[in-house]
């Protein structure tokens, strides 16, 4: 029973640290794609060299047992040397002032020395210990038997490593706790195996003395404005992200001049963006404005107005859209994935009380969630990222923009904000693919709006009606709209028809966003 | 009077946001919203390419992010008086915006003040302005030069790595080899 239980254990480490790990390395190098892929390559490589270095030395013949207990003790020992030495490591690799486009080379390699350095060697000890067991039992109860049962029980300890560290562990424990908690069970089941129980039991609690100090992940690349001190606010780790508020505020003073909800790696992006009292936001979410009076032009004077609003999170876009709706009577749906973004959002970045009072939330996916709503929207905006610069997969598809279509009234406008490379304008790059897919669904009815002083671009797609000539977009512009949303709207920053970034359309059954995305921007970052 | 409101603007766009306020009648001031953007541009647009007009004309764009129309409004102020340092000075502005000419822009910024440093052509608030500029670029170089070398570092870490893991592993197989 014994061998059993320490299979069990080896296994379900191995998987609690390869779906905890990318969550470690988040705050630094993010979750996408490419991170994750490094992560379980790494993890995937040290099970494979752990399993082939434990069979050998179980051939040995020398008290597999103890050495059973040293790689389990050994594996601990060293996850506990990373939860010290990560965050320093990271931080090293990853200079200040960082941009997002900037980061992403860094990142990539960064992930995967970082995966190296600090999963490969614990999860390549946990790997050597299951053979090692085999061995043991199989005097017993013949190879076979003795294979199959220690294989099981890795196997169900894995299998509650995988489901413990996503539904317990990130939502209860946190990841550092976890991950300290994780290497004194590892050093107290070797000491427990081996022959030099109490004094190596007393290693256990040498994990648990970095919690004493503040987790350095919080202050992983912070973003600066000039001349504001910027503070972080709340930390949260949810299933999808971890999350953080960093507020700016003139030094000296606590009255904040600006909160930004950042996701992961940070640096100098935002899933929201809020400022006291201020309709205007600030960046692309200003140029929301442009959603409403794009879908009401040539439309029923005072009718009133209903929307959707996907990816959500603190409705930084509410202020310019109720701008543009003018004395318009309206109404929303907010979509949101992540309960987290919704919680720190309504703590920290609070939508002012009107708008809140019109919108109404809820939580899914936007795709899922978009198959229920109406098929008279006026308008759709459309501002999901699943890590920091990906956009989902299923929310760039040709498919998927025919569904939004379907959602539409004539003349509806679907508005969606894409975070572009400078290579945005390239043929065959992320920007290219979504828009020939929303010009498969809206055909030339698409425009695009560089945001200026930015990486970002809105895209606007408009259904059945032709979208109205600049000057008549001029025409409706409100009052005290900021005068950046202007320059968006002027010829130059504005691209429609043959103008318009090319590429293969994205599907659903065949989707390279994820790829093309990462190329362009670590090919940015090398630039 | 040219001389005196390219220098007032220069002083604004050196200071950025605190120009917001601009008098009506000052034909270079900042446009306070969108819609007063659209209107200069339409009317800078009716009159004659003259170099007051066509510069008014940068200094609305620019600062409205419209760099497009303001890199437009600079061809032509070069065309109307080649070598104007002002146009010059605009052309900074603009390619500022442009990480791939950083070195290029800091040099022709360095140029810019070594000829106009006591030159009576140039204000002393339109040296400031592109001092500061200056500063500005050779800080964002050194940046530049400093995330180089991070990219660098992290795209060879894994490779030290993946040897140092290699080596032991190497050692554990020396180690534990049969005798």
């Amino acid at each position: 029973m014994t061998t059993l239980l320490a299979a069990a254990l080896a296994g379900f480490a191995s998987l609690a640290l390869e779906i905890l790990g990318v969550r470690w390395l988040a705050p630094w190098f993010g979750t996408t794609s490419l991170v994750w892929s490094n992560q379980i390559g790494v993890v995937l490589l040290a099970m494979a060299l752990g399993a082939t270095l434990g069979g050998r030395l179980a051939r040995r013949g020398a008290s597999p047992l103890r050495w059973a207990a040293g790689l389990l003790g050994g594996a601990g020992l060293l996850l506990g040397l990373g939860i010290v030495l990560l965050p320093a490591f990271c931080a090293w690799l990853l200079p200040p002032g960082l941009r997002l486009e900037e980061a992403a080379g860094i990142a990539l390699g960064g992930s995967l020395a970082g995966a190296l350095l600090f999963f490969a060697p614990p999860v390549l000890l946990l790997s050597m210990v299951a053979p090692l067991l085999v061995e043991i039992r199989a005097a017993e109860r013949g190879a076979g038997r003795a294979a199959g049962e220690v294989s099981a029980a890795g196997t169900l300890g894995s299998l509650l490593g995988v489901f413990g560290s996503t539904y317990l562990a990130l939502p209860f424990l946190g990841i550092r706790l976890t991950l300290a908690l994780l290497a004194a069970c590892l050093i107290l089941a070797g000491s427990l195996l081996s022959s030099r129980r109490r004094r190596l039991g007393a290693l256990a609690l040498l994990p648990l003395l970095p919690l004493a100090s503040g987790d350095p992940a919080m202050a992983a690349n912070l973003p600066q404005l000039e001349g504001l001190e910027t503070r972080v606010l709340e930390v949260l780790e949810t299933p999808y992200q971890r999350l953080r508020v960093v507020g700016f505020s003139a030094p000296g003073n606590l009255a904040p001049a600006e909160r930004w909800l950042q996701m992961n790696e940070g640096v100098d992006s935002y899933q929201s963006r809020w400022q006291p009292g201020q309709v205007w936001p600030g960046g692309y979410y200003d140029l929301f404005v442009l959603a409403p009076l794009y879908a009401l032009h040539g439309a029923e004077a005072q009718a009133p107005v209903h929307f959707w609003s996907l990816g959500h999170a603190g409705g930084a876009a509410l202020g310019p859209v109720a701008a543009g709706l003018g004395d318009r009577q309206w109404s929303a749906v907010g979509v949101e994935l992540d309960a987290g973004a919704l919680e720190l959002c309504g703590r920290w970045m609070p939508s002012p009380e009107q708008a809140a009072a019109r919108t109404e939330l809820r939580l899914g996916d936007a795709r899922l969630l978009l198959r229920g709503a109406p098929e008279d929207l006026d308008f759709l905006l459309l501002d999901a990222y699943s890590a920091q610069f990906e956009i989902p997969a299923h929310l760039a598809t040709a498919e998927f923009f025919s569904e939004t279509r379907q959602h539409l009234r004539t003349g509806g406008v679907l508005a969606v904000n894409l975070g572009a490379s400078s290579e945005a304008g390239t043929a065959g790059g992320a920007v290219g693919g979504i828009i020939a897919g929303l010009r498969l669904a809206y055909e030339d009815r698409v425009r695009l709006h560089q945001v200026p002083f930015s990486r970002n671009v809105l895209v606007f797609a408009r259904k059945d009606l032709p979208l109205p000539p600049l000057e008549e977009l001029w025409a409706a512009m409100p009052d005290d709209v900021p005068r950046l949303v202007g320059g968006a709207a002027m010829p130059g920053q504005v691209r429609e028809g043959d103008d318009l970034p090319t590429g293969t359309p994205f599907r659903d059954d065949l989707n390279a966003i994820a790829v093309v995305q990462a190329r362009e921007w670590v090919a940015e970052a090398g630039r | 009077m040219i001389r005196a409101l390219l220098c007032l603007m220069s002083l604004t766009l050196a200071s950025g946001a605190s120009g917001q306020q601009g008098e009506p009648q000052d034909p270079f001031r900042l446009p306070r919203d969108a819609r007063e953007l659209f209107d200069r541009q339409r009317q800078l647009a009716a009159e004659e390419a003259l170099w007051d007009t066509v510069a008014a004309r940068f200094l609305t764009s620019y600062p409205c992010g419209a760099l497009a129309e303001a890199q437009a409004a600079v061809h032509s102020l070069n065309r109307l008086d080649p070598g104007n340092p002002d146009a010059e000075r605009f052309q900074l502005q603009l390619d500022s915006h442009r990480p791939e000419r950083l070195d290029r822009t800091l040099e022709a910024a360095r140029s810019f003040l070594d000829r106009y440093r006591e030159s009576s052509r140039v204000s002393a608030a339109q040296l400031a302005s592109v001092t500061q500029l200056h500063a500005w670029l050779a800080a964002e170089r050194q940046r530049r030069a400093g995330l180089r070398s991070s990219t660098a570092i992290a795209r060879w870490a894994p490779v030290g790595a993946s040897l140092l893991i290699a080596g032991l592993v190497g050692a554990h197989l020396w180690i534990t080899r049969r005798r």
